[in-house]
């Protein structure tokens, strides 16, 4: 990448050349760059359960969780690892109370569509990649709710996965815009 | 680190995934096998985190009281005039009820009325709201050396909210009563009936099993009823309300997605014991608890 003063941009890999080497601030920045994703689903799985007057708190927090890690599996599995993902699915399990590793599963099948069709999914515009994370959405928590619903040995309410669902499908566009912006400035590690 | 090839590394990258996968489904059943060992788990967590979440919602706390207190300074002239005519009403109250203060220790006193046990009760500030999307629990934060163990009950400055189910060293989960495990032994006051209180994780937990020939009236109020040796008797709850006809449910005094401090009273009645075997339930010889309300301060609102 050329800048418009004819110089390469310091952390461009792409284009042939001699740079210098990081020093170990461009090093601590571009490992904080690379954590905002987790960071942010570790931030919002602690902030959500505040009790705060946000409606329908209980269920947005799966939906915002479910949406961050597909779209970061898509577009920078490497600031969301499959590790990570797994962490992230258990925090949640044991902050909740539920049947534990419900909530992985989830998020590793969620995970798993994202970084298996990464690159068939980042040439079709932004409503397929919506509408194909509407289908995962829900295939996943009908999931949930039956495996919830097994574990306890009785029908658990369906309201509430149908809540998770319409909050997954209406957040993601929103979080979308958020997280396209972040990709390109503050959790981009290129830009030190 | 072991030196790999990189066909070595790229095959071992593939199999991440899957390995994670399995032990998604590993973690699934030592759940289902060994629920205390989670349990344990959760604990330490919970109490690793109960602190930090204070740390969060500080700021957060203040952003809010800010917002809030330009809506008080909107309001505060009518605030005022209402504040005050609602002073000279409770000023009335306060004498009716040292008046009869009075009379009912003369009258207690004149029966030989065997005092009502002193209760012992710790207040504590709620830090999460732990519910999921399928139960309804809340995190309170304790001292190092607190004396809260589980089945201890949990009220808020009104009545009954929930019971203490796990305890760690910092902090303690309270199941609240809407969740939908929850059923709970009841007395209507004014109709004198009883019926199960059953939450199903709305906000308003469900009138169940009220006899036929007596249905709840709207707006009566509910207490618990002191049957199978799990609650006292006489704890208020809340009133009854009809969503649409035949669905009684209650409303809590306060509701309970907004629980900031809760109190946790030790009646001294232990945990209720699981049956041996499942299906097979002995009869509790103990007698059955007719007493105390929670505290003075909660005493139902007689009319």
């Amino acid at each position: 990448m050329i800048k418009k003063d004819n110089t390469h941009s310091i952390n461009d890999r792409k284009s042939p050349g001699i740079r210098p080497a990081f020093n170990r601030f461009q090093r601590i920045d571009m490992l904080v760059r690379s954590f905002v994703p987790m960071l942010f689903s570790i931030f919002m799985i602690l902030f959500l359960s505040i009790p705060f007057d946000i409606p329908g708190r209980n269920e947005l927090l799966p939906a915002i969780i479910v949406s961050s890690v597909y779209f970061w599996s898509i577009y920078r599995p490497k600031s969301m690892p499959a590790i990570g993902v797994f962490f992230l699915g258990l925090l949640i399990d044991l902050l909740n109370f539920t049947p534990p590793g419900i909530v992985i599963l989830i998020l590793l099948i969620v995970y798993g569509i994202g970084v298996t069709q990464r690159f068939r999914l980042v040439k079709y515009n932004f409503l397929v990649i919506w509408l194909i994370f509407t289908f995962a959405a829900t295939g996943v928590f009908v999931l949930q709710w039956i495996l919830i619903s097994a574990f306890s040995l009785k029908i658990v309410p369906y309201y509430s996965f149908l809540f998770e669902i319409i909050f997954a499908i209406g957040i993601y566009p929103l979080l979308s815009v958020l997280f396209t912006w972040a990709h390109q400035t503050i959790a981009n590690p290129a830009k030190v | 680190m072991i030196p790999l090839s990189i066909h070595v590394k790229q095959g071992l990258a593939k199999l991440v995934l899957p390995f994670l996968f399995v032990m998604a489904c590993l973690v699934m059943l030592i759940g289902q096998a060994q629920p205390k060992l989670v349990e344990a788990m959760r604990l330490k967590v919970t109490d690793f985190l109960a602190p930090g979440y204070a740390l969060i919602e500080e700021p957060f706390n203040f952003i809010y009281n800010f917002a809030h207190s330009f809506k008080d300074l909107q309001n505060l002239s009518s605030d005022n005039k209402k504040l005050k005519e609602e002073n000279i009403q409770l000023r009335r109250w306060y004498h009716v009820a040292m008046g009869l203060s009075e009379e009912n220790m003369k009258l207690k006193n004149q029966l030989h009325w065997i005092p009502d046990p002193k209760l012992s009760f710790v207040t504590t500030r709620v830090v999460a709201d732990v519910s999921g999307v399928y139960h309804k629990a809340i995190l309170v934060v304790l001292g190092e050396d607190h004396a809260v163990s589980p089945g201890q009950v949990a009220l808020d400055g009104f009545g009954l909210i929930g019971r203490v189910t796990e305890v760690g060293n910092r902090s303690a989960r309270i199941l609240l009563i809407n969740d939908d495990s929850s059923r709970i032994p009841i007395r209507l006051s004014n109709s004198h009936a009883q019926a199960i209180m059953a939450g199903d994780n709305s906000l308003y937990p469900r009138l169940i099993f009220y006899p036929e020939d007596k249905h709840p009236i709207e707006g009566e109020k509910v207490v618990t009823e002191g049957q199978g040796d799990t609650l006292p008797a006489g704890i208020p709850i809340g009133y009854v309300h009809y969503l649409k006809k035949g669905q009684p449910v209650v409303i809590p005094y306060l509701p309970l997605d907004h629980l900031r401090i809760v109190r946790i009273v030790d009646y001294g009645n232990k945990e209720v014991t699981p049956p041996d075997a499942p299906g097979r339930i002995m009869p509790s010889n103990k007698k059955v608890r007719q007493g105390p309300v929670a505290s003075p301060t909660m005493l139902e609102h007689n009319e």
